[in-house]
């Protein structure tokens, strides 16, 4: 499934992403270490707060004010991104790595027509005149398979359903005659099933034409099991588990990781799910973190040495990485089951 | 659209029939004779009596305002006692005074007040921010009859840079041609190449602009800045963010064409109230529009001019609303009717 | 459970305020404002009423004039304390004024609905076509110019905004459960309107009376200065700059202090008005 496994064409490492409080200071991010290749999908998975849509921001440089990387490279082909000028950085933003968001509903500026909102973009990335970029937004929104194109470009976004929006959001993403990257931070979480398939096929469609890579972000092990090639789990700012989806489905090695397959109604990848259960708990307060692993507490299997040290990465085979003190990475040959 | 106009119209008729009864019988309360005061102290009492019959005076109060509304309903607001002249005349001539002054004064406290507020919001919770707002406040605290009263010290009498009233120097005549001195000096400037009357109408009417501007302008300052601060948290920010769009367009764009809908309710507003009498400005000033002229009638108790006045006054109040309305309706797309 | 008033929402409140600076200024500047007010006898210098015309427009700190004297030699530092007293007592009962009659008003117009409502919406709707002030210098012109009509001028401007107010609350408030269940205990609708309904509305009552109280000042002064409120020798803040345009020339004293007085106090009530506004009723913010 891994196309291409030589090149990277984003690799973040070691990233941290802070946000300062009265209270303290919040690690959204902790640590964290992935490579997304070209033409793959990566699949960025957790339960809401686990510092997922933070990275995608951090990658981006849209963090909200407090937030602040406070240590950790991003690499954009041989260039680390945090070391780029606001005006470097606006050049890859819209143009080298696009982003798409949650809320198709109020993502699209209200007061705009969907013309200008394509427009804009691409006179801002590309050297078109603006009838060539009007033409080129309505073949983009063609692309993304909105019927009647050079009429609804003339709307206003309310004249649109949330489907639609999601498609035009698409469309803005993808102006640039070469998209290297598509960050996707829950693009279809608020849409309803049956228009969830379809951005989800439409995404495919578009990435299989274009060879650009997606990160997708989701909590939905559903959206993963259709879209992912790669998939890395993030608990509490922390990356927990990653491995190739099929060994991810089928040989989840984190009790998180599991414990997320199971929550999955009929998952027939995983031979362990019989029935729907919940993991117990709830997401520790980030301002509360210890040293230890964040999970210890919502954990079956949890040890002493959970409490004391967050546990160093173990691979299990090449590709399939987990910290997991309960993972013995003797067993790792074996199809390492704690 | 026509429709929406429509509808907001005939909602306008109860109101403008309630402002006409209610000014009625309040000025029906009035103390003194109306009579009395068009003929003066020595008028004979059958002079009177006939003066009180021609005015209709002399019958019952239900009559005369079944009469006065019939009147009104064709715009025949009756005769100031004072001039002799018809009350909608003696208001209209000094209209133009009053919306100059108002144009100017809306005009300077739109731009300040959205810069500051803009810059308020960027730089939320700031020392400019704290003090742009405490700034505001204080705006908005001011007596602005003390606040004419000290920009007369300090840049009239104290620098001698403006004069202290009146509309253009009176040695200086102009034609008058739209009534708008700024505009007809323009025209001066084309016809004969002569400066000197639109600068002279320029410094008129910097002082009282400006002490009108001060409670608009700190209000639209608030306004702006709350505004702001809601649109730059909206999804759609973001988006242009992340679309690569610069800062300065972001903001002045994106976040700006969206937080200004209610700031242009605000602007409204607050030029109804300019232009519905800003009757303690224009007295300090001298300034010949209709908040004066109000005021005069007032202390003089001619009553007709008052009466037909506060009613007029009124109607340009609501139907700058109602404009007001209508605009922020057509500007802004989420609204369809 | 013994009361403890740790435990009570104003509590609350208060520890929200004690955060909010600007609030806190100006409920000092309130607080000053009252005790000038109070104190003016003791702490003026003069009798504000006293003239004496060899020591007219005297500047500051010139023969014993605190802030200088006036066209009559009278001390303008006195006139400014006693000052703070009329205000004060203009912005209490014209806030009276308008407290009283607005919720009365509201109260009717949103417990009964109706045509009551109808036509105690529309009576405020015309009320709010004219422009504040005009409709202040009207009222006054009809009562004859004083002091007391004044007060009641600007009193009765301010009604509709309360009852506007209070209705907006009353209608909220009518669904709740509990004034369903009291409804159907026999509760009488004055007792359940006094009781039940107008408690739960006193937010936005306290916001409304302070940010009213400082219009109520700023009215009463420009009333004054038309020569439409206080009439003289009242020291009063507007009245005192009302003669004071001929000395704009000649004596910035005259013309600067009563204004300052003005400015500062409404500021006081404003600053406060404002926090207590983001604390009580978010809604309300503009």
């Amino acid at each position: 499934m891994i196309k291409d496994h030589q090149t990277a064409v984003l690799e973040v490492d070691r990233l941290v992403t802070e946000f300062p409080t009265p209270k303290g200071t919040i690690r959204a991010v902790n640590d964290v270490s992935f490579q997304l290749h070209q033409g793959e999908t990566l699949a960025l998975v957790g339960e809401s707060g686990c510092g997922k849509s933070v990275t995608a921001l951090s990658i981006m440089g849209l963090l909200a004010h407090p937030g602040r990387i406070s240590s950790g490279t991003i690499r954009y082909g041989k260039d680390d991104l945090l070391g780029y000028s606001t005006s470097q950085m606006r050049k890859i933003r819209g143009n080298k790595i696009s982003m798409i968001f949650q809320e198709p509903m109020t993502s699209l500026n209200p007061v705009f027509r969907i013309k200008d909102q394509m427009m804009e973009v691409i006179l801002e990335h590309q050297d078109l005149s603006s009838k060539a970029a009007f033409d080129r937004a309505v073949e983009l929104l063609g692309m993304v398979g909105i019927p009647s194109p050079e009429k609804r470009i003339m709307d206003f976004p309310h004249h649109l359903s949330g489907g639609m929006r999601q498609r035009v959001m698409i469309a803005m993403a993808l102006t640039s005659p070469d998209p290297g990257i598509l960050i996707a931070d829950e693009p279809t979480t608020a849409l309803d099933v049956t228009i969830q398939a379809q951005i989800l096929q439409l995404i495919r469609k578009l990435q299989e034409k274009n060879g650009m890579s997606l990160l997708l972000i989701t909590h939905d092990m559903g959206v993963v099991a259709k879209m992912a090639d790669r998939v890395a789990v993030m608990y509490a700012g922390k990356k927990i588990e990653e491995a190739d989806v099929i060994e991810c489905f089928e040989n989840p090695c984190h009790p998180y990781t599991r414990g997320l397959l199971n929550s999955i109604p009929s998952n027939k990848k995983y031979k362990g799910a019989n029935r729907l259960e919940a993991i117990q708990g709830f997401v520790p307060n980030l301002l509360e973190l210890g040293k230890g692993c964040p999970f210890t507490n919502r954990c079956t299997v949890a040890m002493d040495i959970c409490q004391a040290a967050f546990p160093s990465q173990a691979q299990i085979i090449e590709g399939h990485h987990v910290c997991c003190h309960a993972v013995n990475p003797t067993d790792a040959d074996k199809g390492g089951r704690p | 659209m026509i429709k929406y106009i429509t509808k907001r119209l005939i909602l306008l008729i109860p109101t403008l029939f309630g402002v006409v009864t209610i000014v009625f019988f309040m000025m029906s309360l009035a103390p003194g004779d109306p009579a009395r005061l068009a003929l003066g102290a020595h008028a004979t009492p059958e002079a009177v009596e006939a003066m009180r019959h021609e005015l209709g005076l002399d019958r019952p109060l239900h009559i005369q305002y079944l009469n006065y509304l019939k009147q009104v309903a064709v715009f025949d607001f009756g005769k100031s006692i004072k001039t002799g002249e018809p009350v909608l005349y003696e208001l209209l001539s000094r209209f133009p005074a009053t919306i100059e002054l108002s144009v100017v004064s809306i005009i300077i406290s739109t731009i300040l007040g959205i810069l500051a507020g803009i810059i308020s919001a960027t730089r939320q919770n700031s020392m400019i921010d704290f003090g742009a707002m405490f700034a505001a406040l204080v705006g908005v605290s001011m007596p602005v009859f003390w606040l004419a009263l000290i920009l007369i010290m300090v840049f009239s009498v104290g620098l001698n840079l403006f004069p202290t009233g009146g509309r253009i120097n009176i040695r200086l005549f102009m034609d008058p041609l739209t009534q708008f001195y700024l505009l007809d000096a323009i025209v001066y400037i084309f016809r004969e190449g002569d400066f000197s009357y639109f600068l002279s109408a320029l410094k008129h009417i910097i002082l009282p602009a400006v002490a009108l501007a001060t409670i608009p302008l700190a209000v639209i300052a608030r306004v702006t800045r709350s505004s702001m601060l809601e649109v730059v948290r909206q999804d759609y920010i973001r988006t242009a963010r992340a679309k690569g769009l610069s800062e300065r367009t972001v903001i002045y764009k994106h976040a700006l064409r969206n937080a200004l809908l209610p700031v242009i309710t605000i602007i409204g507003i607050e030029f109804g109230y300019n232009l519905a009498g800003a009757v303690l400005t224009e007295e300090i000033f001298s300034w010949p529009g209709i908040g004066r002229w109000l005021y005069s009638a007032v202390t003089a108790r001619d009553i007709p001019a008052v009466q037909g006045g506060v009613i007029l006054i009124a109607v340009v109040f609501v139907l700058v609303n109602l404009a007001v309305d209508i605009f922020y309706a057509y500007i802004n797309p989420k609204i369809r009717y | 459970m013994p009361f403890n008033p740790e435990n009570t929402l104003w509590y609350d409140h208060w520890l929200q305020l004690k955060q909010n600076r600007s609030a806190l200024l100006g409920l000092a500047i309130i607080g000053a404002f009252v005790v000038v007010a109070f104190l003016a006898p003791v702490l003026a210098t003069h009798d504000p009423l006293v003239q004496n015309v060899s020591l007219r427009l005297s500047k500051p700190f010139e023969n014993g004039y605190l802030l200088g004297s006036d066209d009559f030699g009278r001390d303008i530092f006195s006139r400014i304390l006693y000052g703070a007293r009329i205000s004060l007592v203009i912005g209490a009962i014209a806030i009276g004024i308008s407290l009283t009659v607005g919720t009365a008003l509201g109260l009717i117009s949103g417990f009964y609905g109706g045509t009551l409502d109808v036509l105690i919406m529309g009576l405020v709707d015309v009320m709010l076509a004219f422009p504040y002030i005009l409709l202040a210098i009207v009222i006054v012109s009809i009562l004859g110019p004083s002091l007391n009509n004044a007060m009641i001028a600007i009193g009765i401007v301010g009604i509709p905004r309360f009852a506007r107010i209070i209705r907006a609350q009353v209608l909220a408030e009518k669904e709740n459960d509990y004034v369903m269940v009291e409804r159907s205990l026999g509760t009488s609708d004055l007792e359940l309107m006094m009781v039940s309904i107008l408690p739960n509305c006193m937010a936005p009552i306290i916001v409304q009376v302070t940010l009213g109280y400082a219009g109520a000042i700023l009215s009463s002064a420009a009333l004054s200065f038309l020569g439409l409120g206080t009439q003289p020798p009242t020291p009063e803040w507007g009245l005192m700059l009302a003669s004071a345009k001929q000395f704009v020339a000649s004596a910035w004293w005259v013309v600067t202090f009563p204004g300052v007085a003005i400015l500062l106090s409404v500021l006081g009530f404003n600053l406060f008005g404002d926090g207590l506004r983001d604390i009580l009723d978010p809604r309300l913010k503009d």
